[in-house]
């Protein structure tokens, strides 16, 4: 199962099923075609399929179950992680299946996504928003499930200038753990500030602002070497 | 693009509802005109009177023998939307509605402000208001407010205000000489903003040479991507402070993502200042201090501060300020650290802030504020000086308004001065008076003014 890459086509596709979220299989291959890092992963349909994708991705993996209507997967018990062997990936995608039945009981489980575990201490969110009264706009700033109450994010209108990115990277408390903190080394900034480009880049392409509302990398992973979307949602223009 | 100019600097004025009885907001907006000394010819448009203050009066705008630039309207609400229609008749080019009663009071005046908006749309009639206690422009005299200013000070401010009659306040606090006096060119009030808004004053102030520097107190922004590209580009020569409240507004939305509940419009305002190089002002203290400190004085270099104490405890008190408002502690020269050392005792190190309360006892009060100001003023390693000062009768001395003249016009340096104790504190005051030294209530209020300042120009 292979996504197409291009939005018009991944637009239409979800259009044409009443939805206007992209999954995340979807969301992903168009994010790694425009050159924004992912975690290596497979989709499978079926649970007995789940250990060749482990034994080609190499454990620990990460399963989250793929449904159209599926929207608040963690809330669904529907992401299990980190996974050690491929035995314990199948097992763990019946476990999600049932869970995910019970939460809601007429969804249609399409298959599982099948992920490389790429643990993220802290967590950033980073978002392009087409705007109603703004246009697009970029937000930067730190993830996680508190992210509403600690709002350590910031804002700026797109395209961004180089010392918008670098804004984005300083502006809040919070980003200084970008230089590590408490014995961690320091994260690649590099890395944050070209995923930034490369959203800023989208901002400016008349497909991506016809047919989105939003992409949002959350939560954002950075590392001392990468920045990887460990989960995106891209949500379409209504 | 369209050009303001019969709206801001009109050749001719007429105003309809205008009357001889100063009771009534069109006799004294009338009366204002006149005693201001408008630059060119002012109808009134009153049905019964033949002269209103020696002004020959019409009963209607079709009377008035030339086609005229503005019209105020001060009129029962009912009769606002006729007046409008004959403006467009009668070939004015713009119209400023001082009536209130509509989007602000009830259902019917939105409809009613709706219609207003769709009329100046499609006439091309310049509209300002409802609601606003109208204009002023001191350099064509146009003092068109229902609000009486006698004191009021010509200068390079600009303000665009989206209200009603906070502007009139603001500018009755800043001209009654509670604070130093700010001297006001242009106050464009536009009420409820049916159509002239902050884009237009923008374009119009850019090519204002008047317009030193721009306030703005708005409510909303109508076109974002277009005020901000102008206002990066006028920023350059003129600084731009805008008060926008609604910081704390709930900006929390039901949202499928984490991004649609974070993306309030004060959020993303917010962050398109920063990005754009608007300083934003919390309160309308912050934001009179800052257009002050930009009016007063010539643009910072960078944000690095130098602060001249005469009490410990506001040192700290500033450095704990600057260091929160986004401003450095500068580090001094060796020359600077030497002139410093000259009033100090041997056992006193110079530091910054430099605190030299210690040499009025050694050197009196002259000499010290002389040597201590002198050395920050001239170290090239400060870009901005704050001046946190005690005048109690031992710190006191005849020269201190000198002083601070001869170093504001040596230096050319940015300076904010805060003045605590004493009788002194209102002398100092007063001999600073036209010195363009901006004197500051409090030390917050002081480096909030000089961060704000950064802020607008860097």
């Amino acid at each position: 199962m292979q996504s197409p890459t291009d939005i018009a086509t991944l637009a239409a596709t979800a259009r044409a099923q009443r939805r206007n979220v992209l999954t995340e299989p979807e969301a992903k291959a168009f994010l790694h075609a425009q050159g924004i890092p992912v975690p290596p992963g497979r989709v499978v349909r079926t649970a007995a399929e789940a250990p060749a994708a482990v034994n080609a991705i190499g454990a620990p993996v990460v399963v989250k179950a793929v449904a159209h209507q599926l929207t608040h997967k963690t809330e669904a018990g529907a992401v299990m992680f980190p996974i050690d062997s491929p035995a314990a990936a199948e097992a763990a995608c019946r476990t999600i299946a049932s869970r995910v039945v019970a939460y809601q009981p007429d969804i249609v489980l399409e298959g599982f996504l099948v992920e490389a575990y790429r643990p993220a201490q802290p967590e950033w969110i980073l978002a392009l928003r087409n705007d109603p009264s703004f246009g697009p706009v970029i937000m930067f700033g730190l993830g996680g499930i508190y992210v509403e109450i600690l709002r350590q994010v910031s804002f700026r209108l797109a395209p961004l200038r180089s010392e918008d990115i670098e804004a984005l990277l300083t502006e809040r408390p919070a980003m200084r753990l970008l230089s590590g903190a408490r014995g961690a080394a320091p994260r690649n900034r590099r890395a944050v500030a070209d995923v930034l480009r490369r959203l800023s880049d989208l901002s400016q392409q008349p497909t991506v602002i016809r047919e989105l509302s939003e992409i949002e990398l959350n939560p954002l992973a950075v590392t001392e070497t990468s920045a990887l979307a460990l989960d995106a949602l891209i949500v379409l223009r209504s | 693009m369209r050009d303001l100019t019969p709206l801001v600097a009109p050749r001719s004025i007429a105003v309809i509802g205008a009357s001889a009885n100063p009771t009534k907001s069109g006799g004294v907006l009338f009366d204002n005109l006149v005693k201001g000394n408008f630059h060119g010819p002012l109808y009134p448009i009153n049905r019964t009177a033949t002269q209103i203050m020696g002004k020959a009066a019409y009963p209607t705008l079709a009377d008035v023998p030339e086609k005229v630039d503005l019209v105020y309207i001060v009129l029962p609400q009912q009769h606002v939307e006729d007046a409008v229609k004959q403006c467009i008749a009668a070939g004015a080019r713009a119209a400023c509605i001082i009536t209130a009663g509509f989007s602000e009071a009830s259902q019917k005046g939105r409809g009613d402000e709706e219609r207003l908006r769709e009329i100046a749309r499609t006439s091309g009639l310049l509209l300002a208001g409802p609601n606003t206690i109208g204009m002023v422009n001191a350099e064509v005299g146009m003092m068109g407010s229902f609000v009486n200013f006698p004191r009021w000070e010509n200068g390079g401010v600009s303000f665009f205000t989206q209200t009603g009659i906070f502007t009139g306040a603001v500018m009755l606090h800043v001209m009654s000489g509670a604070t130093q006096r700010l001297p006001v060119g242009k106050s464009i009030d536009v009420g409820n903003k049916v159509d002239v808004d902050e884009l237009d004053f923008l374009n119009f102030v850019a090519d204002d040479p008047a317009t030193k520097v721009i306030g703005l107190y708005i409510e909303s922004i109508r076109s974002p991507r277009e005020f901000f590209d102008k206002a990066r580009e006028v920023r350059k020569s003129k600084p731009i402070v805008v008060l926008k409240p609604g910081r704390t507004r709930d900006g929390a939305r039901a949202s499928a993502s984490h991004t649609g509940s974070l993306a309030s419009d004060n959020d993303i305002l917010d962050g398109a200042l920063r990005q754009y190089g608007i300083a934003r002002a919390d309160d309308e203290d912050e934001f009179l201090n800052a257009l002050r400190a930009l009016v007063m004085l010539p643009k910072p270099r960078g944000r690095r501060v130098g602060i001249a104490t005469t009490s410990g405890a506001l040192g700290v008190i500033s450095t704990d300020l600057l260091v929160e408002n986004g401003l450095e502690l500068a580090t001094f020269e060796p020359a600077t650290l030497g002139a410093m050392r000259a009033i100090l005792p041997d056992w006193l190190e110079p530091a910054n802030p430099f605190d030299f309360w210690i040499s009025i006892d050694v050197k009196g009060p002259r000499e010290a504020h002389e040597i201590g100001l002198t050395a920050l003023f001239a170290d090239p390693n400060i870009d901005l000086v704050l001046c946190t000062l005690l005048a109690p009768g031992n710190a006191d001395f005849p020269e201190f308004g000198e002083l601070l003249r001869h170093l504001r016009r040596t230096y050319d340096k940015p300076v904010a001065v805060v003045i605590y104790g004493g009788e002194a504190e209102q002398r100092w005051t007063a001999d600073l008076e036209g010195a363009d030294v901006p004197i500051f209530k409090t030390t917050r209020a002081g480096v909030r003014a000089l961060s704000l300042m950064v802020d607008a120009t860097m």
